[in-house]
């Protein structure tokens, strides 16, 4: 058994757990029934929703989690406001009950997801680096890299770079090469390597589909916030739908099509239907649902704590 | 993997030549660069451990070869690059993802044609 801080401490992972847990299936029903919705948002506002639905099971988990343990003391005790929010011995753990074998799987799959994401973050800095090394420097931060298939990318996530292969180079004209290298700029600018992977970790709370489909929604609107950018140096935005459409048309000429977006902002691979849509037609006007958020966030942080400790007394119960 | 500067220049130089041992990349780069032949044999040494050269024993030394062309090898790295972030459950989802992209065909290109050209008519027409 432990006592003291150490039991507080894996306490509050067991109730962050089952904060999680609950909000995980809230926000994925959301999702699932308002997915549909990303094309009446703009895409940065879409992103922002999308940022969101990722952390709010964090958020929520980390509410839940102080909310039963620092105000569940007799002096400040929450089952003097609502009767059963409360967490029993909190400053105690033992190995060998429910909590035990919870805070184990929380723990394993937090160390799990943790030390598979740094080391295929490693194994693809290093692959970025050999690149790196076998490409001409063209300019300050873009790589011209000797191969047929026609690619543009941007590697890296602290110092990004755009690495643009001979087969895309040849292809295109000097206006369309104008806007791939704009576009991978931008993508440099906002980090977006960077944001898709943090975007990623916090995602992998997720269960599979719903975790690709929200990376995918992420990816939709990184790439389509990219294109906008260029729209502001490239007036005649026809211009860039053809780009698209042409550099679409090039990669669907190589024979591997299976490509992952994750790791790398590339350009031309996603739903290129969406982003010329989104490039020609009107920009959507619908706002960041401020007060709808809100009001999932104030009801998700009660319901998570009631949960939370609702679980507790209901297995405690059942195993006593 | 990480490529030094003398890997990088012998991994090149292996792409422009069929076949070389240790003693004739010593006598390319002991001009340009100076070092050792025990250098050179170490370099290569750590280009076959990392699978970019190839090597078959003639009599008592190696003839060392790439083990790609420049071309296939970037190419291949490209893709690999892009598939260290693949989920392990990816697969079906993914056939999902890939079937957008053969669904994107002639139809799909014109349909897309149509929708660019019917812009640059409309913008066309709000100009006049």
């Amino acid at each position: 058994m432990i006592t003291g801080i150490g039991a507080y401490i894996i306490n509050m992972i067991t109730i962050m757990a089952l904060g999680i847990f609950l909000s995980v299936i809230v926000v994925s029903l959301y999702f699932k029934f308002n997915a549909k919705n990303q094309k009446s948002y703009a895409a940065k506002t879409y992103q922002n929703i999308l940022w969101s639905m990722v952390s709010l099971p964090w958020i929520m988990g980390i509410v839940a989690a102080i909310l039963l343990a620092f105000f569940d003391n007799e002096l400040n005790s929450w089952q003097n406001i609502i009767p059963g929010i409360h967490w029993h011995h909190i400053d105690e753990f033992y190995y060998k009950s429910w909590h035990g074998i919870l805070g184990v799987l929380v723990v394993g799959f937090v160390i799990f997801a943790f030390v598979k994401s740094a080391v295929n973050l490693f194994k693809n800095i290093q692959k970025i680096n050999v690149l790196k090394s076998l490409s001409h420097l063209e300019s300050d931060n873009t790589y011209l890299l000797d191969t047929d298939n026609p690619m543009a990318f941007v590697g890296g996530y602290i110092k990004p770079k755009v690495f643009i292969t001979t087969g895309m180079k040849e292809q295109l004209n000097s206006e369309q090469l104008e806007i791939v290298l704009l576009h991978e700029y931008e993508h440099v600018r906002c980090k977006d390597s960077l944001k898709k992977l943090i975007f990623r970790l916090l995602s992998s709370v997720y269960l599979g589909k719903t975790s690709i489909k929200l990376q995918s929604a992420m990816n939709l609107s990184i790439e389509q916030c990219a294109d906008n950018a260029v729209t502001s140096k490239i007036s005649d935005i026809s211009k860039i739908a053809e780009t698209l459409l042409k550099v679409k048309s090039l990669l669907n000429q190589t024979s591997d099509k299976k490509y992952d977006t994750t790791a790398l902002c590339h350009y031309g691979f996603d739903e290129i239907e969406h982003r010329i849509r989104y490039l020609l037609l009107p920009e959507p006007q619908k706002t960041f649902p401020i007060f709808l958020i809100s009001i999932i966030s104030l009801v998700l942080a009660f319901s998570c704590t009631y949960f939370a400790a609702s679980a507790h007394h209901f297995i405690e119960y059942t195993l006593s | 993997m990480k490529l030094g500067e003398l890997e990088k220049l012998v991994l090149n130089y292996f792409w422009e030549v069929d076949t070389a041992d240790a003693k004739e990349v010593y006598a390319q780069f002991k001009k340009q660069r100076g070092g050792t032949l025990n250098t050179i044999q170490s370099t290569l040494d750590r280009l076959f451990k990392k699978g970019l050269l190839k090597r078959e024993k003639e009599s008592y030394a190696f003839r060392y070869m790439a083990s790609k062309k420049r071309k296939q090898f970037i190419g291949e790295l490209v893709k690999d690059v892009t598939k260290d972030f693949t989920h392990e459950n990816e697969d079906s989802l993914f056939t999902a993802f890939a079937s957008l992209s053969d669904e994107f065909n002639d139809t799909h290109i014109k349909k897309l044609e149509k929708l660019i050209n019917d812009y640059k008519l409309n913008k066309s027409k709000e100009e006049l």
